[in-house]
Formats: structure tokens, sequence, C-alpha cells
């Protein structure tokens, strides 16, 4: 009975624990914290999709996120016109991408893969997305290595 | 120069493809250098080197696990972040890329395959339960893939290397192959260069040669002119005083002449008149070239022309014993032409039937008039116009060789003479003859009722 009870309550918060805890910290430099963001928080704002090829999958699939612009407006640094931003992921991988990239083009940091959630095995829970196929300029193999996954962490700023 | 100047498109179309060839080297060779880049993360290289990091990690995540200091979350995000490494290796242009290399991915899939079959011993994992006999297993069997992963590692480096050689030896190949034909290009640019300077050089030449010939014509005319002139002048005026002076010798003002001073008198009389002919259809012939020949046109009736100019031609007749005969002459045609020109026309088609026709025949002159065009005609029994002179027998000066038949004479400008005027008076002059048989001359010129009009009364 109480093993029973126990279940009921784990099935009904754990899920919501899940989509409640932070899974991307924005940083100012210095590591200093601007804003955090949940699954829920990430999905509560604008979302774009695009169907796009990569070299990391076998044909094409529907990404769907916020875009990268935004999460950088809304951690205060809109005015941003030129430098890059650092992108870490939970294995520590880190990349330098340029501001110009989702000034110019919509990159998101997808949460949904052909509408599905992404797991961290699947490289999920945050994957950034370029519509490589949207742009023939972004089949250049440069922009291979900013397809970061398994995002963590974003640091704007100098 | 002709050759360089046939040779201009070929060389052309040469160089284009030589461009797009070279274009085509660079793009070629762009690729070739992207993909000597193995550094980059999507080469497998760096996923396989991943993979035994990861697996590293995991390993030592494990080990401070069951040592008692390691929280179970780290154990569960290095077996997670593993995972997806093994299973992105068999996805997108990796997989495609390992294919190519035609290496042994078994030990991938063996760890994947693990990995999966200690999905429930990962989750089973709690903070008490730190000597979980499963947990030591898994961690047994995973320690193996670390040599074995560094085998896969060195083996993948190795193809890839292998196939970055052959790459950089097609850059090689590739970059000589581009000199070569840089050097192709600037060849044919040089060359075609030096076509543009000769081809210029030559243009400037050329005009200036064309100038100079101008200027020799110009002064050739001139020449010309002034020698028509000065034989119009000095030529004509004594000729006139000897014509005159033979004349009234034969008119017998120098009393009865011996009958062979007679006979001398009818030479000098008749080849000053043949020299005055020749210098009259001369001046002709200028007055045409220069365009100062005049017109005169007059209401004239044809058949009174013709009938009234027939006495003309009885001496002629009795020279060459041929007779005139006049044919239908369209009595009451009227025309509006120059009486004089008509005359000279008419006496160089008569003379000439006369000339070339046998002894003792005759000569026809007929006039129709089919609707608004007059044609008249001239027909002889004679020798006829030989093949190779009937195109060219209204040239200048061109006689008919008449060697084997008697001396006709004449200046070799009489059919000249009249196929101008004809011409000038809208008309045509034609002919046909049949060696042994004859020659008819036809001459034809507008003669419309609303020409009388113009005419001067």
């Amino acid at each position: 009975m109480y093993v029973s009870a126990f279940t009921a309550i784990l099935f009904v918060f754990v899920p919501t624990l899940l989509f409640s805890q932070t899974i991307l910290t924005i940083t100012g430099p210095d590591q200093v914290v601007v804003s955090e963001y949940s699954l829920n928080e990430l999905d509560a704002l604008e979302q774009t999709t695009f169907e796009t090829e990569n070299p990391y999958i076998d044909g094409s699939s529907v990404f769907s996120g916020p875009s990268l612009k935004l999460i950088v407006d809304q951690a205060g640094y809109g005015e941003l016109q030129n430098g890059f931003v650092t992108l870490t992921a939970l294995n520590d991988y880190q990349v330098q991408l340029p501001v110009a990239d989702f000034l110019s083009y919509d990159v998101i940091l997808a949460t949904r893969r052909d509408d599905e959630e992404m797991s961290l095995r699947d490289k999920g829970p945050i994957w950034v997305i370029y519509p490589m196929s949207d742009h023939v300029a972004l089949q250049d193999p440069v922009y291979n290595g900013r397809l970061i996954w398994q995002l963590k962490q974003i640091e704007v700023g100098e | 120069m002709m050759v360089l100047r046939q040779a201009r498109w070929v060389v052309f179309g040469a160089l284009l493809v030589l461009l797009v060839f070279i274009a085509m080297n660079l793009v070629s060779l762009r690729g070739r250098i992207d993909s000597l880049d193995v550094g980059t993360t999507s080469s497998p290289v760096w996923f396989v080197n991943r993979i035994e990091y990861d697996e590293l990690l995991l390993e030592r995540a494990m080990n401070q696990y069951i040592a008692g200091f390691g929280a179970v979350e780290a154990v569960n995000l290095r077996f997670d972040l593993l995972w997806s490494r093994l299973v992105s290796l068999g996805e997108g242009t990796t997989a495609a890329t390992l294919q190519d290399y035609d290496v042994d991915t078994t030990v991938a899939d063996d760890l994947l395959a693990l990995l999966k079959s200690n999905e429930a011993t990962i989750s089973a994992m709690t903070d008490e339960n730190l000597f979980d006999a499963d947990t030591t297993r898994f961690l047994a069997e995973l320690i193996p893939y670390n040599k074995r992963l560094r085998t896969f590692s060195l083996t993948v480096l190795a193809a890839s290397t292998k196939q970055a050689k052959g790459w950089r030896d097609d850059v090689v190949a590739l970059s000589k192959q581009n000199g070569l034909l840089l050097g192709l290009v600037t060849g044919a640019f040089l060359l075609g260069l030096a076509y543009l300077l000769v081809e210029n050089l030559r243009t400037t030449n050329s005009l200036k040669e064309k100038e100079n010939l101008l200027a020799d014509a110009t002064a050739a005319n001139i020449a010309k002119s002034q020698f028509i002139s000065v034989m119009n002048h000095e030529l004509r005026t004594p000729l006139s005083s000897i014509h005159g002076a033979v004349a009234l010798l034969n008119a017998g003002i120098g009393g009865e002449q011996s009958p062979k001073s007679q006979r001398l008198i009818d030479i000098a009389q008749s080849n000053s008149e043949q020299l005055s002919e020749l210098i009259q259809d001369l001046l002709d012939v200028e007055k045409f070239s220069t365009g100062t020949f005049s017109f005169d046109p007059q209401i004239v009736n044809l058949a009174d022309f013709i009938e009234d100019e027939l006495p003309a031609y009885t001496a002629l007749g009795e020279t060459y014993d041929v007779e005139f005969v006049l044919g239908n002459l369209a009595p009451g045609t009227v025309c509006n032409v120059d009486p004089v020109r008509l005359r000279q026309i008419l006496t160089n088609l008569v003379s000439n039937a006369a000339k070339f026709s046998t002894a003792g025949m005759k000569v026809n002159i007929s006039l129709e008039q089919p609707s608004d065009t007059i044609i008249l005609s001239i027909s002889d029994t004679g020798i006829g116009i030989p093949e190779d002179a009937k195109l060219s027998i209204f040239d200048a000066f061109y006689q008919v060789d008449s060697s084997n038949e008697r001396n006709v004479g004449g200046t070799g400008l009489g059919l000249r003479i009249a196929k101008l005027i004809v011409e000038r008076m809208g008309g045509k002059i034609w002919f046909d003859s049949e060696a042994g048989v004859g020659t008819t001359f036809y001459v034809s010129f507008p003669c419309r009722a609303d020409m009388l009009n113009d005419a001067p009364s």
C-alpha cells in the first residue's frame, strides 16, 4: 500500500521536477549568472521551427525551440552586434559562436526533433541548430562544429 | 596574318576552356583542402577519440562511485554521454565516412550493446548501495574496452591519414596542373596581344596604301582629262584643216588629177574621216565618264526619221556592196528623243551591219512598238558574232578578230557608245547572232504618251 502510494507520488512529481529543473544557464563575463531556464521556461518562449539536414543526422528533421537571439536579448545583450558567445556542452565541450551568425540566420536552441523531446542519449535536451538546408552558405564545413549538442551554458559578452 | 585571323576564335575558345579547367581545379582543390581538415567535429577521428575519452570518464565516475566519493548523477551523466556518442557514430556523414574507410566498427557496436544491457544496472544504482555486485561486474566488463577503443582510434586515424595522403598527392598534382594551365593562358594572352598589335599596324599600313592609291588615281584621272582636252583642241583643229583641204582637192579645186593622184587623195580623205570619227568617239566616251554628255530630247516621228536617214547610208552601202531595206516601221510613232543621239545609235549599228555583211546581201531595218516601248532592229546576213566575242562586244575598244575575213576597220568604240546612249535613254541593247547566218541588233527604249508632254514644243 505504501509502495503504490509512493509510486503514485513519484509518477506525479518526478516529471514536473524534471521539466522544472534548470537545464540552461546564461552567464555574463566572469561566469556571473544572468538567467536560468528550465525546459518549461524555454517552451514558454516564442518557438522557431524549421526542417533541415545536418551532417550528424540521416536525412532531414524538423527542429523547434527558441531562437538564440531571443535568449541573448532576454539576457540583456540585445545591443550586441559583433564578437562571440561561448557555448558549453554537458561534457564541457566549448565552441565560440559568432554573434553575426544568429543576427543573420535563425539559429535556434532546439528542444524538439520531429516534435519529440530529445533525451541526453539523443543529443538533448538542447541542440543548437542552424537552418542549413535553407542557406547554401551554411553548408560550409566551418558551421558543422557550431552545431553543439547537450548544451548547458551560454556565456555572453567579452 | 590570315592564318592568325582565322585562328582567332580557336585561340579564344581554347582560352575559355582553359579558364573553365582552372576554375574547376580550384573548386576541386578547395574540396581536397577541406577534406584534409581532420580536426573538424564531424570527422570520425574526432568522434572515435571522444568515445575513447568518454569511456574513460565513465570508468572514472564508476570507480569514484564504488570508492564512495562519487555521485550517482555523475555516473548517469557519463553513461548517457557515452551512449549518445556511440549512437552518433552510426549516423550522418560520420557513418558514411567510416564505411568509406572500410574499418571494423564491431567494438563500438559491442560497447553500445553492453550499455544497453546494463541500463537496469545503472538505474538501480543508489548512493547507499555502494558495493552492488552488478556495478562491479559492469565496471569489469567495461575496462577491456579501454584498450579496444585505443586500437579502434588508431585504426581510424590510420585510415584517415591514408586517405589524407591520397588527397595531399591530388592537391600537389592539381597545383602543378594549374601552374601549367596558367602558363598556357599567359602564352595565349601574349599571342593575342601580339596579334592585336600586328593587326593594328597592318590596318594603319593598309590605310596609307589606300590613300596613296587614291592620290595616284586622282592624278591619273586629271592627266587623262588633260590628254583628252589636248586631243580635242590640238589634234582635231589641224585634222579639220587637212580634211577640208583634201575635200577641196577632191572637188577638183586643184584641177584635174591624174588617176594615181586621185587615188592618193581618196585614201587621204577616207583616212582623215576615219581619224575624225575616232576622235569624236573618244570624246563621247570621255563625256559619258565625266557625266557631261548632253541630251536634247525633241518630238520625233520615228518612221519619218529613219526614212530621212536612209540616203545618208547610200555611200556606205556602195562601199560594202549591201542594200538597206526598210521593214515594218510602225508609221505614226512619235517619241520624245534626242535625234542627234538616235542618229549616232542608228549609224553605228547600220555601219556595223554593212561591214560584217556578205557582199550582195541586204540589211533590214525595222521598228515596232509593243505597248510603251520602241524596239528598233537591224539585221544583217553576215559572218555573225563568234561565241568568244559575245560577252565582250559592248566593251570599249573591243573588236571582233576578223583576221580571216576582210579588214572592217572602226574604232572599237561604236557599240560601247551606242550602249551608253541607250542606257541613258532608259533602254536596252542586245543581239541575236549565229555564226555564218547573221546578226540582229535590237534597241529598245521607253516611249510613252505622257513623256511627250515633258518635251519642249
